[in-house]
């Protein structure tokens, strides 16, 4: 998970600095450049969150394939006939969410957070900016928490 | 809550309650008919003016009320007289005969606009943004509905509800992108179907209660905190605020909150600030940020209301969460009052 790692970083880094000119404006009572730190934090709050998710929804892709494509190689058709309608043309065709479930117990609470986070990103990407705010270190913490979990 | 238009034994498919107050619409969809097991019911009460989300500001959807719903239900008949003219006895004859026996296939409800006409709906209840096809394949259902004289109705729509019946977005057959709506005080939500999951009524009162139980979290936090950086030698200025009014609030019509901030000063310096960031956070249940000169923290509650709050700490130097306690609050400003 090194881009992940990477994309934590680079959000952490751009937060402190931000962070730092917040302190500073509010120390000199600079209520609106405050203001203004405190929107731009949001903001890259809201491009880190979905940078570091579709990072995320990449490595469930890639784990999911290998886990359906090790089974589509079975021998008798009864052990392979379900796993045989995720792939097409020797890839993993099927949604997001259903690439989780290859790899993740769906009745998990993980899997529940996951596809929260999922719906979040999918808001985002169709509503650009947003009022929301996020905790992007809680979320990232998550997202690992769920990795741990998965199967292969 | 009363059921309109009972045809026989029949259970009702569509039935309104008046409203208690001013006459807002209350739509009551419940379909009762066993066969369509996969239709959900569901019961929204409105008693408030609709608004707009995402920063449309002003425009209301007017509330319906009783006297406005013409037909309700698939199997409902048209309450209202003919609008064709009574001098064209063949011709209003066979109407009225039709009308007797008209059918409203898969049409949820009609109601008239005052002197602008009828309008059929339907409505769905969709767990995400339905899809161009949807929007298309429900319009064509409206258009070859076996209503008896399709000049009955003047306009069509598509009406569409999350599940949570906080959003409604309504389609008119002139095309184009929908209205969207936020709504307030959904009193109940009874789902049937197996699609959507039954929860707790939202409305003003439980956002209310949310930001009451937040405001009180907060105090009770920041008590802590003043009480650690006095026994560390540092006097603490509480008089500034912030203004809590989250999209929640605004969208259930909660006052905007006033909360505390904190100043913790050391030889009458500001060396760290803490301010409530917000309740309604993605990845956490609130968020408070504490802000010193080279560096930055957030403190937030792990344990979803109505749990106490556990609240966990993210130096931003580190990604690994520590529970906050009076150690690690001290070493964090410790550390970075010095560099």
């Amino acid at each position: 998970m090194k881009e992940l790692d990477l994309a934590e970083r680079a959000h952490a880094e751009l937060d402190a600095e931000y962070a730092r000119k917040e302190f500073r404006a509010s120390s000199r009572g600079q209520i609106n450049a405050e203001q203004r730190y405190q929107e731009l934090r949001r903001i890259n709050d809201s491009a880190y969150f979905l940078v570091i998710f579709g990072t995320f929804e990449r490595y469930i892709t890639q784990r999911a394939e290998t886990a359906a494509l090790a089974r589509t190689g079975k021998q008798l058709y009864r052990h392979r006939r379900a796993w045989d309608t995720l792939i097409v043309d020797g890839e993993i065709s099927t949604s997001f969410l259903n690439r989780v479930r290859v790899i993740l117990d769906a009745n998990s609470a993980e899997f529940g957070k996951i596809k929260g986070y999922y719906k979040v990103r999918n808001d985002l990407a169709h509503e650009g900016i947003t009022a929301r705010t996020f905790s992007v270190p809680s979320v990232v913490t998550d997202l690992r928490q769920a990795w741990r979990k998965m199967k292969t | 809550m009363r059921a309109r238009d009972r045809i026989g034994s029949q259970p009702q498919f569509a039935y309104l309650a008046p409203s208690a107050s001013n006459h807002a619409l209350d739509l009551a969809l419940d379909n009762s008919d066993s066969k369509r097991i996969m239709e959900p019911a569901l019961l929204v009460r409105d008693n408030r003016k609709l608004v707009y989300q995402q920063g449309q500001r002003g425009k209301q959807l007017r509330s319906l009320r009783e006297a406005d719903i013409v037909a309700i239900g698939d199997t409902s008949l048209l309450a209202s007289t003919p609008s064709k003219s009574e001098d064209d006895f063949e011709a209003s004859a066979t109407y009225d005969q039709r009308l007797a026996t008209a059918r409203l296939a898969r049409v949820d409800f009609i109601y008239s606009r005052p002197h602008a006409g009828r309008v059929a709906v339907e409505l769905k209840l969709s767990a995400k943004h339905p899809s161009p096809s949807l929007v298309h394949n429900a319009f064509n259902q409206l258009r070859h509905a076996g209503v008896a004289d399709l000049d009955r109705v003047d306009f069509q729509e598509l009406w569409a509800l999350t599940p949570d019946a906080s959003t409604l977005l309504i389609w008119s057959d002139e095309g184009g992108e929908p209205t969207q709506y936020g709504l307030a005080n959904v009193i109940s939500l009874s789902v049937r179907s197996d699609a959507f999951s039954e929860r707790a009524p939202i409305d003003t009162a439980y956002v209310q209660h949310r930001v009451d139980i937040w405001e009180t979290q907060i105090e009770q936090l920041f008590q802590e905190i003043t009480r650690w950086s006095i026994d560390d030698g540092c006097t603490v200025d509480s008089k500034s605020n912030v203004t809590m009014n989250e999209e929640m609030m605004q969208l259930f019509g909660v006052h905007p909150r006033s909360l505390p901030a904190l100043r913790i000063k050391r030889s009458n310096k500001v060396i760290v600030t803490a301010r409530p960031v917000g309740l309604w956070i993605i990845g956490a249940a609130g968020r408070v940020d504490l802000l010193m000169a080279n560096a930055s923290a957030s403190l937030v509650n792990v344990k979803s209301f109505p749990s106490e709050p556990e609240w966990q700490m993210y130096e931003n130097r580190a990604s690994t969460p520590q529970a906050l306690n009076k150690a690690r609050f001290l070493n964090f400003v410790h550390e970075n009052e010095r560099t």
